[in-house]
């Protein structure tokens, strides 16, 4: 009842009848966790069960969510993405306060961003002078790894 | 102007945005109107009304927009997770016909009401509401042996009725 990649259900608990969850096969906790092909396979198949939900169960429109982290309410053990059919006056509400802010504030956060990127990239760019060092000493180890096997052949 | 040309015009870059992310099919950008500071939304570059109307490829890029905006936000901000949403149609709470993602920053003591509570359904509706998704999608009942498997086949559905 299941892929190599992903498990289709219906859990008997849902927010609204019909509600599916799909997870990976793979035990993966969060979305950063998940392998992107595996990733790319549950939205693949939550955004069509979107519309076989609108035909099979005549709901009125769906929800996806995925709860990513306990601190955004996640339960389960893996990721899990929730297709939640939703019918008029059915009583489940996403709403949040929205309030409008200022550039200012937007750029601050941009920032943010940017500079994790740019540390990132930093690092990427250690990593990379890093291992141009390290090659010719690995090198040596296997020489010197090697002479130690042939002197242990040799029955030294 | 309307909220959906406004949104496409986000997506194609031709109206000033705080983008965080982009690739071939979505564009990321920093709400002006967010649940918590960092709230990103993921907009495709070509319109859709819904999600269930996007291709194999916009699938395939929108996942990857979600996991680069979502890692971005753990790593950036002081976010301890992140919701994933979208609405389609009214009555999920969907406001214009233009299908955005929103990936909203986390925290334990945030009082954002998005958690659902699940109700039981009795085993006699359980079982119609399967056997009426099987059915959509052209399965057979499964075996009755297998009980405690989950439900369906997807690579055996795929082939029958994935292709809308």
């Amino acid at each position: 009842m299941e892929d190599e990649d992903v498990v289709v259900s219906m859990p008997r608990a849902g927010f609204t009848p019909g509600h599916v969850v799909i997870r990976p096969a793979g035990n993966f906790l969060i979305v950063e966790e998940t392998p992107q092909e595996v990733f790319e396979k549950m939205w693949m198949l939550g955004n069509r069960l979107c519309g076989v939900l609108f035909e099979a169960f005549e709901c009125d429109g769906t929800n996806l969510l995925i709860q990513n982290g306990v601190a955004a309410g996640q339960v389960d053990e893996t990721v899990i993405l929730h297709v939640i059919p939703r019918y008029e006056n059915d009583g489940l509400s996403f709403a949040w306060d929205a309030t409008e802010v200022d550039d200012r504030s937007l750029d601050a956060v941009q920032q943010r961003f940017r500079q994790t990127e740019e540390m990132q990239r930093e690092r990427v760019k250690k990593q990379e002078r890093k291992q141009r060092l390290e090659e010719p000493q690995k090198k040596q180890k296997t020489t010197s790894s090697k002479t130690y096997a042939e002197q242990f052949k040799r029955g030294y | 102007m309307s909220e959906e040309s406004i949104f496409h015009q986000i997506a194609q870059g031709d109206i000033p945005s705080k983008k965080v992310y982009e690739n071939e099919e979505f564009t990321a950008v920093l709400d002006k109107r967010p649940a918590r500071e960092g709230h990103v939304i993921v907009l495709p570059k070509q319109p859709a009304q819904v999600s269930a109307q996007y291709n194999g490829k916009m699938c395939k890029d929108l996942s990857k927009a979600l996991k680069k905006v979502s890692e971005k936000i753990l790593q950036s901000l002081d976010a301890e997770g992140t919701t994933i949403f979208t609405a389609n149609g009214g009555a999920a709470g969907q406001r214009a016909p233009y299908s955005i993602f929103h990936v909203i920053p986390r925290k334990e003591s945030d009082d954002l009401q998005l958690q659902p509570v699940p109700t039981e359904m009795d085993e006699a509706k359980h079982e119609a509401a399967k056997k009426r998704l099987r059915g959509a999608l052209g399965m057979q009942a499964p075996e009755r042996e297998t009980e405690a498997e989950p439900e369906f086949d997807v690579g055996y559905a795929e082939g029958r009725r994935f292709n809308f």
